[in-house]
This record gives C-alpha cells, structure tokens and sequence, in this order.
C-alpha cells in the first residue's frame, strides 16, 4: 500500500484518456484509501442497516462514472473529488435514513479514532457535521473544502496544497482554523452569550 | 457573523498562527489594535483549537505507518516475527512466557471503539469467539491490552493455507486442475465440521475462504488412507492424517435474536475495518445476499463453502472477474462454469455444489449438516471408495442412514436445478420470468445524487434525473424501452456477464428514443427480434458505446440493427448519432441469388445527421452494412464519419454495396429532381471484406456529399460474379449514380487505400461523373493493377461515358492504407 502513490496518479492519467481498466484499478485503490485515510468512521449501526461495502462500491461507480471525461491531474486531485463523493454518500445515507422510518437520531459517527485523550463525549452527528461544513462553506468556502478533504478523504497538508495550489504553511493554518470552528460549531459546549449572534 | 468579520479574524488568525506560540498573545493584542471583538473571537477560536486538539478532533486515524513490533515485549507476549498484515491489523507471532505457548497476535489497529462500554462489549464478543472449540478452528485465547496495544491472542496454526495449496496445484500440473478428489472431500468434510461447531453456537464466519483455512500436519507425506480412495487418487492424493483449521472466526458476527444491536454491533465495527482487505479478498466468497448488502445468516457461509469447495475441484475461483465490482457483479448473476469440474467428480457432489451455490438463500442448503452428510453421501456413491477408512467404523450406521437422506435432498435438489437450468438454456427470452432478476440501479438525483434500485430498467428511467445514470447488473431483461429524457444506461462490470435487453414477442424497436437530449447506451447486449433495435426519429443525440445489437430471427421484410432518421419537414435542430466500439451483427447467412433475404441494415442514418461509425465490426446484414441518405425530398445536411470500421458479409438483397452513401432508393429517384443536399461523409481505415464470397457490385457506392475515402483495405471485394445494378456497376468503389441523375458537382477524393483482388475495377466513375476526382496515391495490388477476372473488368479504374478522368497518379507501390511504405 506504501507506493501506491504514484500507481495512482498514472492510473488517473490512463482513465482520462479513456482506459477502463485503468478506472476499475484506480477506484479499486482509492475505496482502500478512502477507507484507510478518512477521519470519519461509521459506528453503530444497526445490524442490516450498515453502510455495507457493495453499497458504497456501487455508489461510488455511479458517482465516479460521471466523471469519466475528468482531467484526473494527479492522485491528490482525485482524492480531494473523491472526498467530497465521500461525504455526499454519507450523508446522502444518513438523511435518508432519517426521513425513514425512525425519526430522530440519525448516522452517528465518531471523529478520529485514533487517540484516547479526551473524545467528544458522544459521537457527533454526521448530518450536524454536513451542515456545519456547509455554514463554513458560507464564509469562507475555501477552508470548509479543506475540512472535507481533511475529514473525508484525509488528505495530507501536501496533498491539499498541491489541489489548491497553496503552500502546505498556508493550508495548515487554514485547516486549524477550519478545524477549531467546525469544533466549536459541533461540541456540545454551553453557548456564551456573547457570541453566535 | 459575516464574511466581512470572518475576513478580518481570518487575517489575524495567519498573521498570529506564523508567530511562535508564546508570542502569540502579544501578537493577538497589537494585531486587533484595540478591536476587542476581533481579539475575542480570534481568542476563542484559539481556544476551541486547543480543545480540538486534545480531543484528536479531525486527525486521521493509522497515518502513520505502525512501527514494527518485533522484540517488542506485550504484556506477557514476547513478539517474535511478523507473520502478515491483513485489513484488520498485522499478525505476529509470539511466545507466551505464561503458559509457555507460542501464540499468534492480531494487532487490532485503527478499530478500537473508543468508549469503555464499547470496549466491555468488544471484550464479550471475543468472549463468546473464544469459547469456540473445535478441532477444526483456530482458537481465539483472549484479547490482550497494554502499553496502549489492544491484540487478539489467537492459537498459532503451522502450515500452508488452502489457498496457497490449490495455487501450488494450479501452478504444477498442467492444464491447471483442482486438488485431488479424495482431499478435497476430506478437506471439505473439516471445513464443514467446523462451521457446524459455530454456527451451533449461532457464530457466523462470514469470511470463509480459502486463505482462511490452514493444512495443518501430514500433508503430502504421501500416506493413501481412508475414505475417498477415489479414482484421481493415482494422480497423487496427499492427504494423509492432517488437520484442517478454520482461522478468523474472529471476525464473525454472532447471529443473536436479541442483541440487535449491542454484542452484534462491535463485531460490525471490527468487521467494518477488514471491508478494504474483505472487499478485495473476499469478494469472490461473498455470498449475494452479502453483496447486495442485505442480512445475511447461516446460509452465506454455506454459500462460501460452495465457492471453497468448487475452487478445490477446479482450481479456479467459482467467481472471478477483473477487479472487485465484476466480482461482485459476477457473484450477483454470474454462473460458475460448470464444465471445469473434473469429469470423475461425482454426481451427487455435483448437486451437493450445485445446492450450495443457489443464489436465492431460500434455495440453498439450509443447514451446514446437511452439506456435511451429502458430502458423505457423495464420497459413498464415489467408486473405488469403498476400501478401508479409520474414520468409519462406529459412525458407519449413521453415515448410511443419513445418507438415505441425503439422497433424496439430493433428488430436490435435482429437481430444482434442472428447472433453473432449464430456463436458461431456453434461450433468453424466457430468462425474464425468473423471479430473481437483477435489480436496476439509478441515480434519483441530478449530479449522481445517491443510489436507488427499481424492479425494471423502464422504472429506473422513470425515475432518473433527467442527465442521470441506470445501471444494470449481468443477466436478461425482457424490456423493450422506450427513453423520454436524457441519460445513460449501462451495464455494470461489463467484462463478467452480458447484460442482454431481449424483449419478447417482435416489437417495432427494442430501444426507441424519444428525447432530443442526450441518451447514451453502455456495453449493453441488444437482441433484436423485430423491425428495429434501436431507433431515434427527429433530432436525437443518441450514443451506443462497447454495445453489442444482434438480429435474433430477422422479419423477412425491413429491419435495423441502429436508425437514425431525422427527415422532418421543415428541417428541424440536427440529430447526433455516435457508434463506438460496438459489434453489430445481423446474423442473416449468405443465400442463392434467387432466395428472397430478409433486407436488414445494421446502421441507417438520414438527414440532417451528424454521425461517426467507428471502431465497430459490422457482420451479416441482409441489406447494406452501413446506409446513409438524404433526407427523402433530397435537402438538408448530412455529416458522418465511418472510422476504423470491421466489416464484412454484408449480403444487400439488391446487391449494391456494403456501405451506400447517398440519395435514398434510386427506384423512387425522378431524372427531374435535383439533389441539392449537402454534407460531408468521410469513410477512413475501415477494413471491407466479403470474406462469405457474395456478389456484392461495390463496398462503397457513393452518389453524391463531399468527403474522403481513404486508408481503406479492400480485400478481394468484388467477385467474378458482381453484377450491374440499377444504381451501380461493379467496382470496389462506385462513385456517381447509374442513371442520368443531376447530382450536385462534389466527390470524395479516393486516396491511400489498399484496393486489393478485386475482380472487376477498383474504381469506377458513373457515366457523366462531373468531378475530377483525386484518386492518387492508391495501392491497386500489384504495380499494373488488380487481379482481373476478364478484359477490361479486372482494371484499376473504369471511368463512365462522358465522365472526368480521374487523378490517378502516382499510385502507390506496395500496401499503403496501414502504412506510408507506398512510396507515395
């Protein structure tokens, strides 16, 4: 998996110029990665209900077959679409699972696994996320796409520089910025008043 | 808060961020110049990264690469090697100082739920793992935490996986063949000892597969006992007296009424982190009720163990496919080949497979058990089975009683398959009755938006958004499709099954298009019964791509494999027509002259088209290959380019050629009406044969539009018994019409083509051909010209009464259209 890198972004190349073969391998590669590389795992679901990898793959093909006549630029490129895609099947998921049958809760998800300092006391609600990202989209749309690739497709500091032709510096301060107010939006913290308005 | 405030915090943000962090504060206070909302919300924000931080809010999980373990000493466990890496974490093995074991640790890396309540249920789950014990499944001893590692200790099994062993076989024996009969029933009988162990416990493996299963012991000592003595024994049974064991039951989920979601869920997660390595690894095994995401039960790992099974005997995966969706798809619809089992394999085990790998659970065997015992029905009814066995004895009655039983599952079994068989082999017609059909995939919202299934194609394009993809999963459907908005219908891993629209009956099109936006048609298998296969009147925008259209019982009268007409008066908005990579096929044989045939053409377009036939192979129409008119009162603008094209045995009842450019029937043509229509109409690197010897009079008749004709290869085209027609006369290429028709003063230059054995001209002008024609730089198949059949007939060129010589030279010297060797 280490070197895949550069696999990809040949694959990228061969599938913009019309190799199929080359699609299948590179879509192949890149659920790995999504799934490797994104900061939103899927929990708790109920048992039947689960995000189940068919699903996705189908999903992603539909979504990704649109693309077909996209100039893939490089792997980096592709994968900060592909996060996006990511987030949209998520959360096209979750909100149909709640117009369904059960009300309230909708997908849960939690942020990172990784570390066991301090998580979010519950696990946060994807569609609360989707729509935090899109009120940071609002003021600064730059920043929110950031998150997305961040969250949704991991995507290194490098990597976004290189999709937003900015310099990893830049992008970090960006994504610390977007990453305490996305935060902030999401923690069940008490409200201050002075603030929000 | 709005963007203009936003702006400003923003600004400060970067501006504070590029100090070192204690100058920060300073940095804030002198950077707000006494705005103390600006500094406050900067400084909450600040605060809110701290606190994000510390949670590890929107890290990645496992960036980093996990450093290795080995010599690492983990808890009690002193690591030792590194034994592989699956989708769940990596495998070492290890010594257990306490118990003075070697064991095997999984590292669970990026999967650890992250509550201790989570983790309570994580830890009953292994709980009930561990308590599996059975000879034939690898044992889970605990999970293991510390030093911030959480590992399952699992019994460590020597030996090769069955996977390993069936590709030791493959690769060693040629033609690639399966394991020897007699191990595969002593393996298989393991296998299913050790899912009926857990599946009594209500475990589900969900992941069976042939890397899962290790040989343990004397494998290949090449010792020939006990049961299954079968005929393919001689060739080298290895099995001796050896274990097999089932790993990975760990990632089971356990089927419980009650814990809908507690013990059930943690398994999930687990599971949810081997999906990238399970998708790819185990997509083969993957029952179809798993692939399509739905519930599943005992059933799939009987499902799997067919698949285990079959590859055993084969030596090849029951389904395979490039990549994991034509996996997936393969295992939704496709069908194993049922003709790689080995000739001596028995009957009864052929059913028992059979059984296994019904696609409707409802169908399969309902219990492991009763696999198990048909298995030993089967190795019963094996000849040559029946000398000694050590494993016998005691049972033996019971073996002999259930496998009574088991022969008269076997019968259903038998009964059910030859129906299912049945339809299938009927023909494609009546596959649309099965029950199990595929279902269709849409996307329900402009942009891709989502994922939704319907029950018909016809009801997915209902339901599309307009610009919206339907995909289809392999197998047949009995539609005929009528397509009012603008989409893409496709099939779904092309290269695994067909996906074949056949309606029944003979409707007037299979396909009809009835929209002006853009309809694109994907690796689609069209049968056409009836007058067309598809067809797009007015102004359509239509694209078939990797599509295969083929006559099925061709009506006598007039049909089409793909028309395009666009004919309305007054001229309307142009139509669009792409053919791409397709093979269309009209399946009508060649017939005595005085055999009336049925008068299909593979493509069609007239009018005001705008239309490229290219890279597609065109074979056994009953009228022209390719035909492409005027509008019927003779005005209008046609474009189309006939690129890179495969085409042979074309069979034109009149005989005229195999691609007819020009006005519509000279039959119905006045000497008063003047052709005014325009266009261009270029025909490059095609390949023309006429290799089923039929008196075609031309390859190309072209009356009239400007164009090209060009690095075509004419191969032996034109045969001795080529006749004059009311249009033409004979000749690999005929430009102009027969008759004194006025036609507009155009012509395609006739340049670089191989125009090879013909035995009348190569190329022959009409009588009155007004237009010089550039006809240099051709090779005529030898320096002097083509093979002629008679005096003046086998002659490069024949120019009509009153008609414009062409250019003719140079000509070239050697074969040119593939190449610029011509010396031209």
């Amino acid at each position: 998996m280490a070197d895949s890198r550069h696999e990809v972004t040949q694959l990228l190349r061969a599938w913009t110029t019309g190799d199929l073969d080359a699609r299948d391998r590179a879509l192949e590669l890149l659920y790995r990665e999504l799934r490797r590389r994104a900061a939103v795992h899927l929990r708790r679901e109920r048992p039947g209900h689960s995000l189940q990898p068919t699903a996705l793959v189908h999903e992603a093909y539909l979504r990704l077959d649109g693309q077909r006549q996209a100039a893939w630029q490089n792997r980096a490129h592709f994968l900060a679409v592909a996060s996006q895609m990511m987030r949209r099947i998520l959360v096209d998921r979750a909100r149909a699972r709640q117009t369904g049958k059960r009300a309230g809760r909708s997908q849960e998800v939690t942020l990172d696994a990784a570390g066991d300092v301090g998580q979010l006391h519950d696990p946060i609600d994807l569609l609360d996320l989707d729509a935090a990202l899109e009120r940071l989209a609002a003021l600064d749309a730059r920043k929110s796409r950031i998150a997305v690739m961040r969250f949704f497709g991991g995507l290194s500091l490098e990597e976004m520089g290189e999709v937003l032709e900015l310099s990893s510096r830049t992008v970090e301060r960006d994504w610390q910025a977007a990453r305490a107010w996305l935060f902030k939006a999401l923690a069940p913290l008490p409200r201050r008043p002075d603030h929000d308005s | 808060m709005t963007p203009d405030e936003w702006r400003a915090i923003d600004r400060v943000w970067h501006a504070v961020l590029e100090r070192p962090e204690p100058e920060r504060p300073a940095a804030l206070i002198e950077l707000c110049a006494g705005n103390e909302a600006l500094r406050h919300d900067v400084e909450s924000l600040l605060g809110h990264l701290a606190r994000a931080s510390a949670a590890g809010f929107g890290t990645a999980p496992g960036g980093a690469a996990r450093a290795s373990l080995v010599g690492r000493r983990i808890g009690p466990y002193a690591v030792q090697a590194l034994l592989g890496a699956g989708g769940m974490g990596e495998v070492y093995q290890a010594h257990d100082a306490t118990l003075g074991r070697d064991v095997a640790i999984k590292i669970l890396s990026d999967v650890w739920p992250a509550s201790p309540e989570r983790r309570a249920r994580f830890d009953r789950e292994a709980l009930l793992l561990a308590s599996l014990n059975h000879p034939n499944i690898g044992a889970i001893y605990g999970v293991h935490e510390s030093d911030g590692i959480r590992a399952l200790v699992l019994e460590l099994v020597d030996g090769e996986t069955l996977a390993e062993r069936i590709a030791r076989h493959a690769t060693t024996s040629l033609p690639p063949r399966g394991l020897p009969l007699a191990d595969v029933i002593m393996i298989a009988r393991q296998i299913a000892e050790a899912i009926e162990a857990a599946h009594e416990r209500g475990i589900i493996h969900r992941d069976l597969k042939p890397a899962n299963i290790k040989l343990k012991g004397a494998w290949g000592s090449g010792v020939r006992q006990g049961f299954g003595q079968a005929r393919r024994s001689a060739e080298g049974a290895e099995a001796g007296a050896c274990t097999v064991k089932v790993l990975d039951f760990g990632l089971a989920r356990a089927v419980s009424a009650v814990g809908s979601s507690n013990a059930a869920d943690v398994a999930t997660a687990a599971a949810d982190a081997t999906i990238d390595g399970a998708l790819l690894g185990t997509a083969a095994y993957m029952s179809p009720e798993q692939a399509r995401g739905r519930p599943v039960d005992t059933r799939t790992d009987i499902w799997a163990f067919g698949c285990v099974v079959y590859e055993m005997l084969t030596g090849a995966k029951a389904f395979a496919g490039d990549g994991f969706a034509e996996v997936l798809a393969n295992v939704i619809k496709g069908e194993p080949d049922w003709t790689a089992l080995p000739a001596d394999t028995p009957p009864a085990l052929r059913l028992c497979l059979r059984r296994c790998l019904q696609k409707d659970a409802r169908q399969r065997f309902h219990h492991i058990a009763d696999v198990r015992l048909a298995f030993e029905d089967a190795f019963e009814a094996t000849p040559g089975a029946g000398d000694s066995s050590t494993r016998r004895g005691h049972s033996e009655m019971r073996v002999v009683y259930v496998g009574w039983a088991a022969t008269a599952l076997v019968a259903i079994a038998a009964i059910a398959i030859a129906v299912v068989v049945g339809r299938n082999s009927a023909g494609s017609h009546s596959n649309a009755q099965q029950s199990a059909a595929p279902p269709v995939l849409y996307s329900p919202r402009i942009g891709g938006g989502g994922t939704a299934t319907a029950t018909t194609i016809q009801e997915a394009m209902d339901q599309v958004a307009p610009g919206g993809t339907v995909t289809l999963l392999p197998g047949t459907y009995a539609e005929m499709l009528t397509i009012k908005k603008g989409l893409t219908l496709q099939a779904t891993g092309e290269r695994s099954g067909a996906v074949i629209l056949a309606p029944s009956g003979s409707p007037e099109s299979v396909v009809e298009i009835e929209t002006t936006e853009p309809v694109t048609l994907r690796g689609l298998t069209v049968h056409v019964p009836g007058a067309n296969g598809i067809r797009g009147s007015g102004a359509v925008n239509l694209t078939v791509e990797r599509s295969v259209v083929v006559a099925v019982n061709p009506p006598n009268g007039r049909s089409h494999l793909i028309r395009v007409e666009n004919d309305t008066t007054p001229a309307g908005p142009r139509a669009r027509a792409v053919i791409r990579g397709s093979v269309l096929d009209g399946t009508i044989a060649k017939l005595p002259p005085q055999v009336a045939r049925p008068q299909s053409f593979a493509v069609r377009l007239v009018g005001d088209v705008d239309g490229v036939i290219e890279r597609s192979t065109i074979r056994r129409t009953g009228g022209f290959c390719i035909l492409v008119h005027t509008r019927t009162d003779l005005t209008g603008v046609t474009n189309v380019d006939i690129l890179e094209n495969d085409i042979d045995e074309c069979h034109p009842v009149d005989r005229v050629g195999a691609i007819l450019v020009g006005a519509p029937s000279v039959l119905t043509l006045s000497r008063e009406q003047t052709i005014t229509a325009t266009g261009t109409v270029n025909i490059v690197g095609n390949t023309f044969r006429n290799s089923s010897e039929d008196c075609l009079t031309s390859a190309i008749a072209f009356d009239t539009f400007s164009g090209r004709i060009e690095r075509n290869r004419f191969v032996n085209f034109v045969q001795p018994c080529a006749k004059p027609t009311p249009r033409n006369l004979p000749g690999a290429i005929f430009l102009g019409l027969r008759g004194n028709f006025r036609l507009p003063a155009v012509a395609p230059t006739v340049r670089f083509n191989d125009i090879v054995g013909n035995a009348h001209a190569g190329l022959h002008l009409a009588p009155n051909f007004a237009v010089r024609v550039d006809a240099s730089c051709n090779f005529w198949g030898s320096a002097r010209g083509p093979s002629g059949a008679g005096p003046g007939d086998g002659d490069i060129l024949l120019v009509g009464q009153d008609a414009i010589a062409p250019v003719f030279l140079p000509f070239a010297t050697a074969p040119i259209a593939r190449s610029n060797n011509g010396g031209c």
